[in-house]
């Protein structure tokens, strides 16, 4: 399980994050949401002891990040947005990283790489950004690592990249792994991240399960029924779409950006207001404007 | 706080990993090395002024060598994104830390030296083939050329320091702290001797009142005999802190440095 208790940190002068809390429990896919600048980079560094917090306290499977104790690391594995690889072979950077990850399956790592339709690469510093990116994912999550983050895991992937990718990624995912995606293209992690995680200007607007989603709001196209309490509305298609309060029939599946635009427009009207349930989202109270 | 981690399984791995990821580079220098000491060789014997030509070229690649691939040694903290693979990998601070100064400095003498070994065999074997004669080998086999690379690992250590500390131009700027560094000692003894021997000194020389005292005790003659006891000290308080409190200060330095790297 991973705890976040009050965290505050800063940039220099620039404050991100104060008092944060969030709990994210194992056996789930959270989608971190958030515009850019929107602190989703960050967290996910402070997850993994790359950055200190200033205040507060941060757990990941009892152990505290910062102090990047090899249990923890061997137990965590960051596909970062932008990254650098070695100048070296795939093979030779499996030889090397590899026995550091006790749960580290070669079989894996493999079938993995078949699925991405990548063979074991020559000079890793060499291939294209695509590739690089898919050769990390592959080993990441091969590596059995508990604790999984990846930053904007679909940017630089091919079309069915991103397929296979969703498909390896469901695979991975078993009761005893965190994975923490952080992205803003939606539409690539739609139906496979849930919990969903909306995050801005350091502040987590909306944490839910889609099971949570969708007994207490429903998205509707057209007509509405009366009483129904409007969070928020766009045309479309000459129609309004409109997400209200309470489980509706006739209730469209969740669309992420139209969740995302609603949060993020309204935040007021998706004040948190209960602790932590036990899927690791936050029930909301839903303040009628 | 925590208790500090050593596996050797881990370090033995990280030495392997960072003596894989620089053979290729020191491979490369040592080659160019290789051939400008062959070439230099060749001239020394041909000119039959090189009896010294393999010990000073040896102090070279050592010292200088040494120095420039010690200034190196956490290449990856220069750029955030290398950064972040290097403070990932599963392994402690101290693993880390031990890796990358075992490799820079007795991992890099042993290498070096084996390495100029086997190349002043082959150049004086071609200078012997064409010329008819060598220049003398050079071999560690007294005391003096392991204190030399004592002062070596003991100075190295700044450097080192200077790796972890300095993200570009970690050689120049390692100097230029190393220099600032000794002007400050030397500025500092200067003022001990200013402020509370001044009564004693007439510039460097001790003034005529103590001339007068030590004729007065019957100390004639050589007069550096009166000042053996403060030599003595002074020598000691020297080796001190340069056998002791400089390197343990680099490297402690480097080591809270390392841990308090974020990205």
């Amino acid at each position: 399980m991973i705890e976040i208790q009050d965290i505050t940190f800063q940039y220099q002068k620039k404050p991100l994050f104060k008092d944060l809390e969030m709990t994210l429990k194992p056996g789930n896919l959270y989608g971190l949401l958030g515009k850019n600048g929107a602190g989703k980079t960050t967290l996910l560094k402070l997850c993994c002891g790359l950055l200190y917090p200033q205040a507060g306290r941060l757990s990941v499977f009892g152990r505290t990040p910062h102090l990047r104790q090899p249990a923890f690391l061997s137990d965590l594995f960051l596909v970062p947005e932008e990254f650098l690889l070695p100048p070296v072979s795939g093979a030779l950077y499996r030889q090397m990283l590899a026995p550091l990850y006790p749960a580290f399956s070669a079989e894996r790592f493999e079938a993995h790489l078949r699925e991405f339709e990548l063979e074991l690469p020559g000079r890793l510093d060499r291939l294209s950004h695509g590739q690089k990116k898919k050769f990390l994912l592959a080993f990441g999550l091969a590596t059995g690592a508990r604790f999984l983050l990846l930053d904007e895991p679909t940017n630089g992937l091919d079309i069915p990249a991103k397929g296979q990718f969703r498909k390896i990624l469901a695979s991975e995912l078993d009761d005893s792994r965190i994975i923490l995606v952080s992205t803003h293209q939606v539409r690539d992690m739609e139906h496979l991240i849930d919990p969903i995680v909306i995050l801005d200007s350091g502040k987590i607007l909306f944490s839910q399960t889609l099971e949570d989603f969708s007994s207490h709001y429903s998205i509707l196209h057209g007509e509405l029924p009366d009483g129904a309490v409007v969070l928020y509305e766009e045309q479309v298609l000459g129609k309004s779409l409109s997400l209200v309060e309470g489980e509706l029939p006739g209730a469209l599946p969740l669309d992420l950006e139209f969740l995302f635009k609603a949060v993020t427009t309204h935040p007021d009207r998706f004040t948190t207001a209960a602790p932590v349930d036990a899927a690791g989202s936050t029930r909301k109270e839903v303040a009628h404007a | 706080m925590r208790k500090p981690e050593i596996s050797l399984n881990r370090l033995a791995r990280l030495l392997w990993m960072d003596a894989r990821f620089w053979a290729r580079p020191l491979a490369i220098g040592g080659t160019a090395l290789g051939l400008l000491v062959l070439v230099f060789s060749f001239i020394a014997a041909f000119s039959r002024s090189g009896d010294t030509f393999h010990s000073g070229a040896y102090a070279w690649i050592m010292g200088l060598g040494g120095l420039i691939f010690t200034s190196r040694a956490f290449l990856e903290l220069r750029h955030p994104l290398t950064t972040q693979n290097y403070l990932l990998i599963p392994a402690s601070f101290e693993e880390k830390f031990i890796a990358r100064y075992l490799l820079t400095s007795v991992g890099y003498l042993g290498v070096s030296y084996l390495g100029y070994l086997l190349l002043q065999l082959l150049s004086e074997g071609i200078n012997q083939l064409v010329l008819g004669r060598s220049n003398p080998l050079f071999f560690v086999n007294n005391l003096d050329h392991l204190q030399v690379m004592a002062v070596y690992l003991a100075f190295q250590s700044l450097f080192f320091a200077g790796a972890v500390y300095y993200r570009k131009y970690s050689l120049i700027k390692s100097w230029l702290s190393v220099m600032a560094l000794f002007f400050v000692l030397m500025v500092f003894g200067y003022l001990v001797f200013r402020l509370f021997l001044h009564g004693y000194f007439d510039g460097m020389q001790a003034n005529e009142s103590v001339m007068m005292t030590f004729a007065r005790m019957g100390i004639t003659g050589d007069l550096t005999i009166a000042y053996y006891p403060f030599k003595i000290w002074l020598t000691w308080v020297g080796r001190i802190w340069f056998w002791g409190v400089m390197p343990v200060c680099a490297l402690a330095f480097a080591y809270f440095r390392l841990r308090e790297t974020e990205v």
